[in-house]
C-alpha cells in the first residue's frame, strides 16, 4: 500500500554538514533497494523528512531512523495512504533551508520547479502534509 | 488499524521527548511539538502535546531563573 510519512526532529549538535552528506549517501543507496523515495529538509537546528513507499517499509525505516544519534526528539507528524508519489524520482532529495542551496539529487528541471513552487507556497496541493513542508522552516 | 498505529506512534514520540538543558535545544523541541499540535485534532495527542509544552516552559523558566541568579552572583 503506497503511503507517505512525514516526521520532524532536532538536529544534534554533533551532526555536521558532512554527516548530512553521509546520511544522504546511505539513504540513496538503501532507499532505492526498497523503492522508497522522498525528501530530507534540514536547517541548522531541525530535520523534516518525507518518506514515500510501501507502508511496512516506511514504518520499518522510520523505526530505524529514530535510533540515529545524529538527531533527537523525532516526532511523527503524519502517515497515510497516497495515490501517487510527490517525489517519485528522488531516492532522497535534500535541501538546506534558509540559505542558498543546490539540490543534491538528479531530479528533472520541472520537478525542481515544482518543489521550489511548493516551498514558496505557489503550488496548490491537497496534501496538508506537503503544505506543512513549506511552512516549517 | 493504521490510524491507531499512527496515533500510538505520535503519542510515543511526544512522550519520549527529552528536552535536555540547552535552551536552544529546548526551544527547537518545543517548535517540533507545536507543529504536531497545530496539525492534529485528536484529543489525546493534543493533550500530550500540551503537557510536553508546559514541561518545556517550566524548564525554560527554571533555566532563566538560574541565569538571573548567576548574573547576580557575578555582580556582587
Ligand atoms: C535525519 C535522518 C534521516 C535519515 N534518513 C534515512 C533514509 O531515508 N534512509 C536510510 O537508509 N537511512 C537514513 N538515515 C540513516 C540511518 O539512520 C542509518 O544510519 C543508515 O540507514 C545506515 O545505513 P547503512 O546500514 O547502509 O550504513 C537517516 C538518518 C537521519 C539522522
Amino acid at each position: 500500500m503506497l503511503s507517505q510519512l512525514i516526521y520532524v526532529s532536532v538536529r544534534a549538535n554533533e551532526c555536521s554538514d558532512s554527516e548530512i552528506q553521509k546520511i544522504l549517501e546511505s539513504s540513496i543507496r538503501n532507499n532505492a533497494k526498497i523503492d522508497i523515495t522522498g525528501v530530507l529538509l534540514y536547517s541548522d537546528k531541525k530535520f523534516l523528512q518525507c518518506l514515500e513507499g510501501d507502508y511496512d517499509e516506511i514504518m520499518a525505516l522510520y523505526d530505524k531512523i529514530k535510533l540515529d544519534k545524529r538527531h533527537k526528539n523525532v516526532v511523527l507528524i503524519t502517515v497515510g495512504m497516497i495515490k501517487e508519489r510527490f517525489f517519485p524520482s528522488w531516492q532522497m532529495g535534500s535541501k538546506k533551508i534558509n540559505s542558498d542551496y543546490e539540490f543534491s539529487t538528479k531530479m528533472s528541471l520541472s520537478e525542481k520547479k515544482d518543489f521550489n513552487a511548493i516551498l514558496k507556497g505557489e503550488k496548490p496541493t491537497e496534501s496538508k502534509a506537503i503544505d506543512l513542508i513549506k511552512k516549517f522552516f | 488499524m493504521y490510524k491507531l498505529e499512527e496515533k500510538r506512534n505520535k503519542l510515543n514520540d511526544i512522550n519520549a521527548i527529552e528536552f535536555g538543558e540547552n535552551i536552544q535545544e529546548i526551544t527547537t523541541s518545543m517548535e517540533i511539538i507545536m507543529m504536531l499540535f497545530q496539525v492534529d485534532d485528536d484529543k489525546e495527542i493534543i493533550a500530550a502535546c500540551k503537557n510536553k509544552l508546559i514541561q518545556g516552559i517550566d524548564l525554560l523558566k527554571k533555566l532563566g531563573q538560574n541565569d538571573i541568579s548567576n548574573s547576580f552572583k557575578m555582580n556582587v
